[in-house]
């Protein structure tokens, strides 16, 4: 092989060789940001796992409907009356109205099925999902982009590498959405952390969780706790449901095809009952698949090796990393 | 019974029959029906894990397309005849399903439904899509088997399957190892003291499950005459997974009937709205009331998917024995009891409480 | 005027009868101990007046005043305390939070208030005060049992309800349990215990004998020991009656 061959190779990208960008640095960046969503969405599965004992297969729905009734405020019309909110107040409305559905399917669904076995329960949120998904088909039936949170003609993003979308990070392309989608997850993670160790309502939910009989000797009503839980989780799934969508066409059921299973994975993961496990969880699925759709040359391998990797963990460990009440 | 009684009934069975042969006579219509007793078997498949394990099953889309891949594959590009690719079919997805019986030898409950959930994508993102087994993503065309070609004869051949595995059911739950199936489900712990054989059992069930969904499965490839993946990548794998769900539980958790009779209702149901939505002073209406308008728009099958969700919410709520518990007095008159309504009352939600599944 | 006045009371578990229809009453300061054999009733009862099981027919009276078809923490607040079967303490929780959400209903008393009875608690019990900071699934079955007490104290109630004192307890540190239990009666507490085990009798101002959801002896707890009731309730010496 002649030197200048080996010149020209080192020159220029060489296709063939290992990347280290692609493979490794965008994979971590990519992985980071898609677990933050993963985290927050499986936190708001474990709080409700730990106040009902099942799953909630709508969790990630609820952040659907915050993603279009954010977009409906950023641009709606009714009655012959149009209205163009800031995209702050826009946010929050679809936040309010996201966590409000999770406040109603308490009321309405988990209520009265409150003493039944728990399959039923798990079937229930089910028929929340499909119903949520069914509506917003009929609702919003071509759906539409909603801008990222920094968009200053709030229209469909135009320009990726435009700077007041991207921010450069040592030759890597991060967006500020994404940005703020870290920022957020800490947030929430440190408020989490707060609410359960210093509130009196976090302890509440926490002593409902461990021993819901002596919880109610003490005084504590279950129902109320029940509402409180499902709220927060209603709250977290909606501001997941915003950060997933930012920049991104929404349409039905969308957060639950593109981050349901990896926060349910990312719970169990987590132990199913740990909050920071969550987190840990949600970070872990997400550099998983990241890693495995830069990395393994089969379709589908994102899916397929989270699926193992939850078997995995079913088999061997199925307390999971941080499997404690905590 | 008297003799008034067996002519009665036996009426009754001839009314059942004609009006199971009427789509026959109709081209767009036994299409539907066809989907329709697909829908049922898939309903019966799902009923005998969820009723007979007391496992919920959120994958068994997965054994549906894979029954349906196998076939078209096997018919299509390796040129053999329909029934080998039916059988090879239903063996696949047979053994499939054994596989994750074995899992739900260790894993049970939530976690099991998890497990179920993502091999329904996982296998539908990976193995459904390869170019190879999809003529590289066009999809692969096959053609019925001579006789069968209409699509009313394609319903003939559907109906007669699912009366097969309804008589296969029944006959299972009659059996020794329906009973084996029942106290395994009851407690494991004791049916394993009384020397029943949990683990082949539950793997039976299992293996049982997921044949008759790949027989589903291969009749569903020659139905729509093209295999494509597209049917079961998410979210329409999701909603198939979820469809199959509400049928076992609108028609009944455990009540064969009623998963049936709901699994023809929602095979038929968008056929049934496009007609009635057809009609223009219906259209003149809905077009003005706000949600349901959105039916006319590009979703339409949303609006049989909300019917069914808040079928499946009333159902949970207000009646747990489903469409089998409304239909129990009938289905008990039809096979030689007495009429009486007050016997369903009583029975049908207990029923359903006693059936209903560990997580 | 009884303090606790129970009269008539039914109730059971989903569509299954536990009480017959129960009617008992203790007077404000004293000490009942209630026994039975298990399945007799007596968890059922205790659940029903702390109000986490529906009442089907009957009244339960604090004071005079109806506290059945109260929801549980209408019940606490309104003055009746319960330590449940089993030490259902918060496992994954410090003592001292055990101790403040015993205190839940108590919250319009101020942090002064709450502080004051956990001092009190310590007092009682000075081996939590020691422990305050550990995770209470991590303590012994004896000191679990004196937090589950300790907790029900917390919400200052007018009568105390503790399920099975002293199971699985050795019987010195039973004694002690007793022992401090006697006090917070005599600090003014109205205790309604639910024990086996006869040595809580010295303590009893007044005896109940449960018998398949019924009463069979209510009387004096120093008659008791003489009538002989309790050896046929525990040897099955009642005559024609298998159970």
């Amino acid at each position: 092989m002649s030197v200048a061959l080996l010149g020209h190779a080192a020159t220029t990208a060489v296709p063939l060789a290992f990347d280290t960008q692609l493979k490794i640095g965008q994979p971590l960046i990519l992985g980071i940001v898609q677990g933050a969503i993963y985290g927050l969405i499986g936190l708001g599965l474990v709080l409700l796992y730990k106040s009902n004992r099942i799953f909630n297969f709508a969790q990630a729905e609820f952040g659907t409907i915050a993603g279009l009734c954010t977009l409906l405020a950023l641009n709606g019309r009714l009655f012959g009356i149009s209205w163009h909110m800031p995209y702050a107040v826009a946010a929050v409305v679809g936040v309010l109205i996201g966590t409000l559905t999770a406040v109603a399917t308490e009321r309405l669904v988990i209520r009265p099925l409150f003493n039944r076995p728990k399959v039923i329960l798990v079937v229930g949120t089910v028929g929340v999902l499909l119903t949520l998904i069914a509506i917003e088909s009929l609702a919003f039936p071509q759906g539409d982009t909603l801008p990222a949170f920094n968009d200053p003609k709030q229209g469909a993003v135009t320009d990726l590498k435009d700077p007041s979308f991207r921010v450069g990070f040592a030759g890597y392309n991060v967006s500020w959405a994404q940005v703020l989608t870290l920022i957020v997850l800490v947030a929430l993670a440190l408020g989490a952390v707060a609410f359960f160790r210093y509130s009196r309502q976090g302890t509440a939910i926490l002593a409902v969780s461990q021993e819901p009989t002596a919880a109610q000797a003490v005084g504590i009503s279950v129902s109320r706790v029940s509402l409180l839980t499902w709220t927060l989780a209603g709250f977290l799934g909606s501001v997941a449901g915003l950060l997933a969508l930012q920049s991104t066409l929404v349409g039905p059921g969308i957060v639950t095809g593109t981050a349901l299973v990896g926060g349910i994975t990312a719970a169990v993961l987590g132990g199913i009952t740990s909050l920071p496990g969550a987190f840990l969880g949600g970070m872990l699925v997400g550099l998983i698949q990241t890693f495995a759709a830069a990395n393994v040359d089969f379709r589908g391998s994102q899916s397929v090796v989270v699926g193992l990797v939850l078997l995995l963990v079913l088999l061997v460990k199925p307390t999971g990393l941080l499997g404690s009440e905590a | 019974m008297t003799r008034a009684g067996i002519t009665a009934r036996g009426g009754a069975y001839l009314v059942l029959g004609i009006v199971l042969f009427l789509p026959w006579f109709t081209t767009d219509f036994a299409k539907f029906c066809s989907l329709g007793a697909i829908y049922a078997m898939m309903g019966l498949s799902l009923n005998i894990v969820v009723g007979y394990t007391g496992q919920l099953s959120l994958g068994h889309q997965g054994f549906l397309g894979l029954g349906a891949l196998v076939t078209a594959n096997v018919v299509a590009q390796a040129d053999l005849p329909s029934y080998v690719g039916i059988a090879l079919g239903v063996l696949a997805s047979a053994a499939v399903a054994i596989v994750l019986g074995l899992v739900a030898l260790r894993i049970t409950g939530l976690y099991l439904s998890l497990i179920t959930l993502v091999f329904g994508s996982a296998i539908a993102t990976s193995l459904f899509a390869l170019p190879s087994l999809t003529n590289n993503n066009s999809g692969v065309q096959l053609v019925r088997p001579p006789y069968f070609s209409g699509n009313g004869d394609w319903y003939l051949v559907c109906v007669v399957v699912l009366l097969a595995v309804y008589y296969l059911d029944y006959r299972l739950t009659a059996s020794k190892t329906g009973r084996a199936l029942l106290a395994i489900k009851e407690n494991e712990r004791v049916a394993e003291a009384f020397g029943i054989g949990v683990t082949s059992y539950k793997l039976l069930a299992f293996a049982l499950s997921g044949a008759i969904a790949g027989l589903a499965g291969g009749l569903y490839a020659f139905r729509s005459e093209i295999y494509s993946d597209k049917d079961f990548q998410d979210p329409q794998g999701f909603a198939l997974a979820l469809l199959f769900v509400v049928l076992c539980v609108v028609g009944g958790l455990g009540n064969r009937l009623g998963v049936v009779v709901a699994g023809v209702f929602f095979g038929i149901l968008n056929d049934l709205l496009d007609r009635l939505f057809g009609i223009g002073w219906v259209k003149d209406v809905v077009e003005n009331i706000p949600l349901l308008k959105g039916y006319y728009g590009a979703n339409k099958g949303s609006l049989a998917s909300l019917i069914g969700s808040l079928l499946l919410l009333q159902t949970l709520l207000f009646n747990p024995g489903g469409i089998g518990g409304q239909l129990r007095p009938l289905s008990r008159w039809m096979t030689g009891n007495r009429f009486e309504l007050h016997e369903a009352a009583e029975s049908g939600p207990a029923a359903v409480e006693g059936s209903s599944v560990r997580a | 005027m009884s303090l606790l006045e129970i009269s008539e009371l039914r109730t059971g578990y989903g569509a299954l009868p536990v009480l017959q229809g129960i009617s008992f009453a203790v007077e404000e300061g004293q000490t009942a101990v209630m026994f039975g054999l298990n399945g007799a009733g007596k968890t059922t009862t205790v659940n029903a007046i702390a109000g986490l099981l529906p009442t089907w027919s009957g009244e339960i009276r604090l004071d005079g005043k109806v506290v059945s078809g109260l929801e549980p923490p209408k019940v606490v607040a309104a003055g009746i305390g319960l330590s449940p079967e089993g030490r259902r303490v918060f496992p994954a929780l410090s003592v001292l939070t055990n101790l403040r959400l015993g205190a839940w209903t108590r919250k319009s008393d101020g942090k002064k208030a709450t502080d004051e009875t956990i001092e009190r608690v310590f007092g009682y019990f000075p081996r939590l005060e020691e422990r305050k900071d550990q995770l209470a699934g991590t303590m012994s079955g004896g000191e679990q049992q004196m937090l589950a007490i300790g907790r029900a104290v917390m919400s200052r109630p007018r009568v105390l309800l503790i399920d099975e004192a002293s199971l699985g307890l050795s019987p010195k540190l039973a004694q002690t349990v007793f022992q401090v239990v006697s006090q917070i009666n005599d600090d003014g507490t109205t205790v309604v215990i639910v024990e086996q085990n006869v040595g809580v009798l010295p303590y009893a101002d007044q005896a109940l004998i449960m018998e398949k959801g019924t009463i069979t002896y209510d009387g004096l707890g120093s008659d008791l020991e003489k009538s002989g009731d309790l050896r046929k309730t525990y040897l099955g010496e009642t005559s024609g009656d298998t159970t």
